[in-house]
């Protein structure tokens, strides 16, 4: 039968200061929750690998981190991504705010495609009492913007694993869909090719660039 | 399982917390550190006696021919503070501005500021136990002061990330707020390059693409290979120049670098980022994927070669002359 096929997918995460990016992405890669994490700045790499839909998936994520002034070294990494994860932080308003420069930025810097950009957002946190970000409000933005909305706790593994996963599933239709959409338009092969292959990786630019 | 005796015994011998404050990693190799420090403790001994009697009779130190060639082999724990303050030309800017460090903290303080330097608190070196905000004392009280002078002092970088690292450091060596604070203005303000932890941050992507260049002309085969992936030496290199090396190599080995730094300046930061490249070009160049290549760069600040920090500065020493 279809042999299971694998697909590499490059995803990115992105938000606020300490609205705890690196906590979620080591939650849901590892298992862990630590209350201090050290400053993240710039940029790492954690892989995951899952199975879904009968396709095994190797996730690269980029936890990505620092101040405003980071902000340009570090969407050099977006493109090339094949989705992102939102976070913000429910006791914290501001970062919550922060959510449209944050989308605005990763849209600039992603090539834009037939299919739109997968995104989810993760209100992170939920686990403490001082709450400033209404369900409501964040779902209600999420909702407007067509992005799938979580509330989680990187603290208690709530809902984090979900949310990756989502992500994973979106950002893998579009990528088939991008697939099926060169078959129909009679595109030679070799660039079917190039794109079945590609590693997500890239960061120059064009697809699967030295493979 | 002599072996594994063997890591056992070191394992009891060794501190599992070390000199600085920072708890050893779980995977820590307390066999092969022993061995190490067994052999680094003779050369510390010598090179005390030596230090011992260049520093009689106190005052600044001064530069010269063999003050730099002592500080290449090493400052000892004891005498790191004052050579540092000495060689940086911090001392005498201490001296010629008393009070100044106090009265910028007693000055009005910037909210923003304050904000910005209190997020990192909690995540500078949650690993050393002298920074945990239960500790007696804690050192994020001196941390804190430190970085909210330095960014009234200097509005021009206000607080940058990463300088909350090294002023961390700053701190463990000298065990002063004042000292820690003229030696930051000494590198921020002098020894790096301008601009490196100012918004722009210009000064910083001219090193990363310095180091891209170096190692285009100096080895070549690793160039191509980033260059075949598309990664950018800011992946990989932004830490190693922010941070100037805490978190990267092993604390002892960041110490030494420093050393060096303090009296010869910022081009040490390109020798030992190349001289960790050479070291480790063969299995750099397996890599076959961008992320293979990020735990290449990972692997090659751990390991033997860099914790023997004295045979490290040694081929660093010998890197410029090829």
């Amino acid at each position: 039968m279809n042999p299971r096929k694998k697909v590499d997918l490059k995803l990115i995460i992105i938000g606020a200061l300490g609205v705890g990016k690196t906590s979620l992405l080591h939650q849901y890669v590892h298992k862990t929750f630590y209350e201090d994490y050290q400053t993240t700045l710039g940029a790492s790499i954690l892989s995951k690998i899952i199975i879904l839909d009968d396709t095994t998936l190797k996730l690269q994520i980029w936890d990505t981190g620092g101040q405003e002034r980071f902000r340009s070294m570090v969407s050099t990494f977006y493109k090339g991504s094949d989705g992102c994860v939102l976070a913000f932080d429910v006791t914290d308003l501001e970062s919550f705010e922060a959510l449209e420069t944050w989308r605005g930025d990763v849209l600039a810097k992603t090539i834009p495609m037939e299919q739109s950009y997968p995104m989810v957002v993760l209100g992170n946190k939920i686990d403490l009492a001082d709450r400033q970000v209404p369900q409501e409000v964040a779902q209600g933005w999420c909702k407007e913007k067509d992005i799938p909305y979580f509330e989680v706790s990187a603290k208690n593994d709530i809902n984090v694993v979900q949310a990756f996963e989502m992500l994973a599933s979106r950002a893998l239709s579009r990528l088939s869909g991008r697939v099926q959409s060169l078959l129909n338009s009679n595109v030679s092969l070799y660039f079917l090719s190039v794109l079945t292959r590609r590693g997500g990786y890239s960061l120059g630019g064009s697809a699967g660039a030295g493979s | 399982m002599e072996a594994a005796g063997r890591a056992q015994a070191a394992r009891g011998r060794v501190p599992r917390i070390d000199p600085y404050g920072f708890e050893r990693p779980e995977d820590f190799d307390y066999a092969a550190y022993e061995e190490f420090f067994s052999a680094y403790l003779a050369i510390l001994t010598r090179r005390a006696i030596k230090w011992s009697r260049l520093l009689k009779g106190g005052g600044a130190v001064q530069r010269s021919m063999t003050v730099k060639r002592y500080i290449r082999k090493g400052i000892p724990l004891e005498h790191r503070a004052r050579v540092w303050m000495g060689v940086s030309g911090a001392q005498a800017r201490m001296d010629r501005n008393p009070g100044y460090y106090q009265r910028l903290l007693q000055g009005e303080r910037s909210a923003s500021l304050e904000e910005a330097i209190r997020t990192d608190m909690n995540r500078t070196f949650p690993d050393n136990v002298r920074f945990r905000k239960d500790a007696e004392p804690c050192l994020q009280g001196p941390l804190y002061n430190v970085l909210l002078a330095y960014g009234h002092h200097n509005h021009g970088v206000g607080y940058c990330q990463g300088m909350n690292f090294i002023a961390g450091y700053l701190i463990l060596v000298t065990k002063s707020e004042e000292e820690a604070f003229w030696l930051l203005d000494a590198l921020v303000g002098r020894i790096l390059p301008a601009d490196y932890y100012s918004p722009s941050m210009l000064g910083l992507k001219t090193d990363q693409e310095v180091l891209g260049e170096l190692v285009r002309t100096k080895l070549p085969a690793v160039a191509a290979l980033m260059d075949s992936h598309g990664v950018l030496w800011t992946l990989v290199a932004s830490r190693w120049f922010i941070c100037l090396f805490v978190d990267v190599l092993p604390v002892e080995t960041v110490l030494r670098v420093w050393d060096c730094l303090f009296s010869e300046g910022s081009k040490i930061i390109f020798r030992v980022a190349l001289t960790l490249l050479k070291h480790h070009q063969a299995s750099i160049l397996e890599a076959t994927s961008v992320p293979d290549l990020c735990e290449k760069f990972k692997e090659i600040t751990r390991g033997r070669f860099v914790t023997e920090c004295h045979s490290f500065m040694q081929a660093l020493s010998r890197f410029q002359s090829c």
